[in-house]
């Protein structure tokens, strides 16, 4: 009697403990933290803080802001492509000081498949079926709602993808003042989105969370063709209207050498 | 011993109003006779206007909408009962009201214009001048404590609104209560919110063209909109067109707000460290944000005179001239949008028309927001 007590209990742990094993997530996984620091020519971006421009003068920044959509890791032989992430947005205005620079700002994702991956794909800014107003109806913990008021350009219909705002010292006398070139730059609309590809190989294991460290360098942003644009000339102030797309276009377009990986 | 009889006698007295006043603030009254049956309500978002994020623990109800527009106008919040939310900011001034700085209690003044309510439901980067409530409810409390506004503090508001017998009604039927005790300056703060969210505006002549996409030709003149493209610095004619650079921080669609906090050059002063309200930088203790300010939603306002947080400006036409002369540099302003405009008197009057395009009547007429008590 007593033998076939213990057998039914016996029954029943294997029966409950195979339900266990059951719910588990039969899928392995693990985390990916999306580190993204600012640069400028290599130093910590700092807002506030003078810089030099390859020109000989003095640049100083109050803010880089973009969006960075389809983030997607690039799979190797058989491990498949995954996205990480429609659309985040990264803010370096609060850089107030080196400290806070040298501080990534990370996004992390869960549940990324492990395999071995042979890079990353980005496209800075938002994607096409975003780009519109009706970003705003999103929930409200979504980017493009929470950036909805500061970077959904009306006039245009399309959010501003990056934002890149400071003064040059045009006058040359190393003091900021009115009398310089406060830049805007501003560029957004479909036609800048831009798509970077970093190919540097990597392997995710299973329940080992693995750092992604990104570096946006702003100066590299204004560098074409080995050539600094001329931000003494107010024509390259801004990038609101029709008319300085090509402007827009030619910022975005530098985000292949200012990311680094 | 005639003393110590008397001294008897009085006694039952003296217990019985102890008694009295712990029946009101200890024990309070039982409320669970009254119904409670909150109806739903469902806001209907305009085109042109983003989503509200109403929070999880304070769904819209009829009941608490409508005691929150009965806290907003009752002077029961104040000090001495004569200071209400309604007093700074007047629905016929799109809730705002015609004084530089608004007087409170007994008269004192605070140092800061009010802040127009409308569609405030859909700001989601923090609430006053200086952001420092990052919700409706949390902003509710403030003026209630703050001594040159209502002068009151919160416990005492509790005990009037427990005390009272229409309020601990409402409280129920909002919140669905025990017990008169449970009437707390949370509950109130949410019943404000409720009403705040409500306060939703998208009828000006702007809103019928640009969002509701009326046809007629005669509902936006030229003047406007050539004021139009000076405000979003499109072109108007040629490369060398005036900018206005206002939507930088005035867009954000119908919001017409960026919901940044920005200095726009109203205030000289030889460092950061010279503003006279430091404004975002007394929150955050971070100099680059002294004289920082929310940029406030421009929808109606040419109901919301005076300008700016001070009030300093007594007419839309000071402000624009500000803006087009650049104001008063300091290293924290917005480098790229205000310095020298060089607008012309044209281009400053198509500025001026278009901003009067903002203006939205029956917000102001609308029947649900107005003063219950009258």
């Amino acid at each position: 009697m007593l033998m076939k007590k213990l057998l039914f209990i016996i029954f029943i742990a294997g029966f409950v403990f195979s339900c266990k094993d059951n719910d588990k997530p039969s899928t392995p996984s693990t985390t990916v933290n999306l580190n993204f620091k600012a640069t400028y020519d290599g130093e910590p971006f700092v807002v506030y803080q003078a810089y030099n421009y390859p020109d000989g003068q003095k640049i100083r920044f109050q803010n880089f802001d973009f969006f960075v959509s389809n983030i997607t890791l690039l799979g190797e032989g058989t491990t498949a492509d995954y996205v990480l992430s429609e659309v985040e947005f990264f803010d370096f205005e609060d850089n107030i000081d080196v400290a806070a620079a040298q501080k990534a700002q990370t996004v992390s994702f869960s549940k990324v498949p492990p395999g071995t991956y042979k890079g990353i794909l980005l496209d800075f800014g938002v994607p096409a079926g975003l780009n519109n107003s009706d970003a705003g109806k999103l929930p409200s913990d979504d980017p493009l709602r929470q950036h909805f008021s500061s970077h959904f350009w009306s006039d245009w219909g399309s959010f501003i993808f990056m934002k890149l705002e400071g003064i040059y010292d045009s006058t040359g006398d190393g003091v900021f003042n009115q009398s310089d070139i406060g830049f805007e730059h501003h560029p957004g609309t479909n036609d800048v989105l831009t798509s970077v590809t970093k190919l540097k190989s990597f392997t995710l294991e299973k329940d080992k969370p693995f750092d992604l460290d990104l570096v946006a360098d702003a100066l590299k942003i204004y560098i074409h063709n080995g050539t600094a644009l001329d931000l003494s000339d107010p024509a390259n102030k801004d990038t609101q209207d029709f008319s300085k797309m090509p402007l827009a276009i030619e910022l975005m377009s530098h985000w292949e050498a200012a990311l680094s990986f | 011993m005639k003393k110590i009889c008397f001294f008897i006698l009085l006694l039952p007295l003296f217990w019985g109003s102890c008694k009295d006043k712990c029946e009101t603030n200890c024990n309070g009254e039982d409320l669970t006779d009254i119904p409670y049956d909150p109806t739903a309500h469902t806001l209907t978002i305009p085109a042109g206007l983003p989503s509200m994020d109403i929070p999880a623990d304070n769904p819209l109800t009829e009941e608490g909408i409508e005691l929150g527009r009965r806290l907003f106008y009752d002077p029961i919040l104040s000090k001495d009962s004569t200071i209400s939310c309604s007093s700074c900011h007047k629905l016929t001034n799109s809730f705002n009201d015609i004084t530089a700085v608004s007087p409170g209690v007994s008269g004192l003044m605070g140092n800061r214009s009010s802040m127009s309510l409308i569609n405030i439901g859909f700001q989601i980067n923090g609430f006053f001048w200086d952001g420092r409530s990052a919700t409706l409810e949390d902003q509710a409390l403030h003026p209630v404590e703050n001594p040159v506004e209502m002068a009151e503090i919160w416990d005492n508001v509790e005990v009037k609104l427990q005390r009272h017998p229409d309020y601990k009604i409402r409280f129920r039927e909002a919140f669905g209560i025990d017990n008169t005790t449970e009437i707390t300056r949370d509950l109130a703060a949410k019943a404000l919110a409720q009403f705040e969210r409500t306060l939703i505006s998208a009828n000006s002549r702007y809103d019928r063209r640009k969002f509701q996409f009326d046809p007629d030709p005669f509902l936006i003149s030229d003047l406007e909109t050539d004021g139009e493209k000076i405000y979003f610095d499109d072109k108007l004619g040629d490369a060398n067109s005036p900018k206005g650079h206002c939507a930088h921080c005035h867009d954000g669609k119908a919001l017409y707000t960026s919901e940044r906090y920005e200095n726009n050059a109203i205030t000289a002063v030889t460092t950061l460290n010279d503003f006279p309200d430091k404004g975002l930088g007394a929150i955050t203790g971070v100099l680059t944000d002294n004289g920082k300010f929310k940029a406030p939603s421009l929808r109606n306002i040419a109901l919301t005179a005076p300008y700016m947080h001070d009030g300093r400006f007594q007419t839309l036409e000071q402000v624009i001239e500000h803006y087009n002369s650049g104001g008063h540099y300091a290293d924290n302003v917005i480098d790229g949008s205000i310095n020298q405009l060089h607008l012309t008197e044209y281009d400053k009057q198509a500025l001026l028309a278009f901003l009067h395009t903002l203006t939205d009547t029956t917000y102001f007429n609308n029947p649900a927001f107005q003063n219950p008590f009258q």
